[in-house]
């Protein structure tokens, strides 16, 4: 976690840009969150009638871990939608953003709970050793 | 039925495994939460799901529990429901985020 969820209208993103897009979500939310960029999803679906789009040419849902500011969320959904404006021809005034929030602690990634804190450092290191040693 | 919700990504599980998953994950709801499960498989179209903004083999899973949860069981029951698919699918534990929420207010 974090998940970002990119519902549009067919043909708006290419493949390559998506990954553009993605990177820039990634460094976006580490920036703001100081989670590193390892657990930030961003999934791209067309017209996909689960994230209902509406009018509009595109919805963007973001499920955050619990905690967060008002402030802090407006920062990364601007922010994110500037990315949206600098990699597609989306217009920003008919792309929606929704947001939820889920308890750190009904989310196990990696095999164990995510931490309160994004940036925990204890828990950063036990998962990455424990990539490693899949690897 | 035991709502869930499946982010998988385009060619990564064969129908035959998606059958055992919803098999198995079934199981678990009835063990768990005493009813079945009623899954919403999310498909992640190929060359469009990005985890670290490198394409993704991250699988989230999300079941509303019927009931809310204390702790030390949504934690027994996390660990087994991300034990299906490293036993079914071998997949790694960090390709797979699970999630339990309590029933909405």
């Amino acid at each position: 976690m974090p998940l970002y969820v990119c519902n549009t209208r067919k043909g708006l993103i290419t493949d390559e840009r998506k990954g553009f897009i993605a990177r820039e979500i990634s460094r976006i939310h580490s920036d703001a969150e100081g989670t590193p960029e390892m657990f930030v999803h961003s999934f791209f679906l067309e017209e996909d009638s689960h994230f209902p789009i509406g009018d509009n040419q595109a919805v963007l849902y973001i499920q955050f871990s619990a905690g967060k500011s008002e402030d802090q969320k407006t920062e990364i959904i601007q922010r994110v939608g500037q990315a949206f404006q600098k990699y597609t021809d989306i217009d920003i005034n008919s792309m929606l953003a929704n947001t939820t929030e889920t308890p750190a602690g009904w989310i196990m990634e990696g095999g164990d709970l995510l931490s309160e804190k994004e940036d925990d450092e204890n828990w950063i290191v036990a998962y990455e050793a424990k990539e490693k040693r899949i690897k | 039925m035991v709502k869930a919700t499946c982010f998988i990504h385009e060619n990564q599980i064969s129908s035959e495994d998606m059958a055992l998953l919803t098999s198995e994950l079934g199981y678990f709801t009835q063990g768990a939460f005493g009813m079945p499960v009623d899954i919403t498989w999310i498909t992640v179209p190929k060359n469009s799901g990005y985890t670290v903004g490198k394409l993704s083999t991250t699988i989230i899973i999300t079941i509303q529990s019927n009931e809310i949860l204390a702790q030390p069981k949504r934690v027994m029951l996390l660990k087994e429901l991300c034990d299906i698919w490293v036993g079914e699918l071998g997949m790694s534990t960090n390709e797979i985020v699970g999630i339990i929420t309590d029933p909405p207010n």
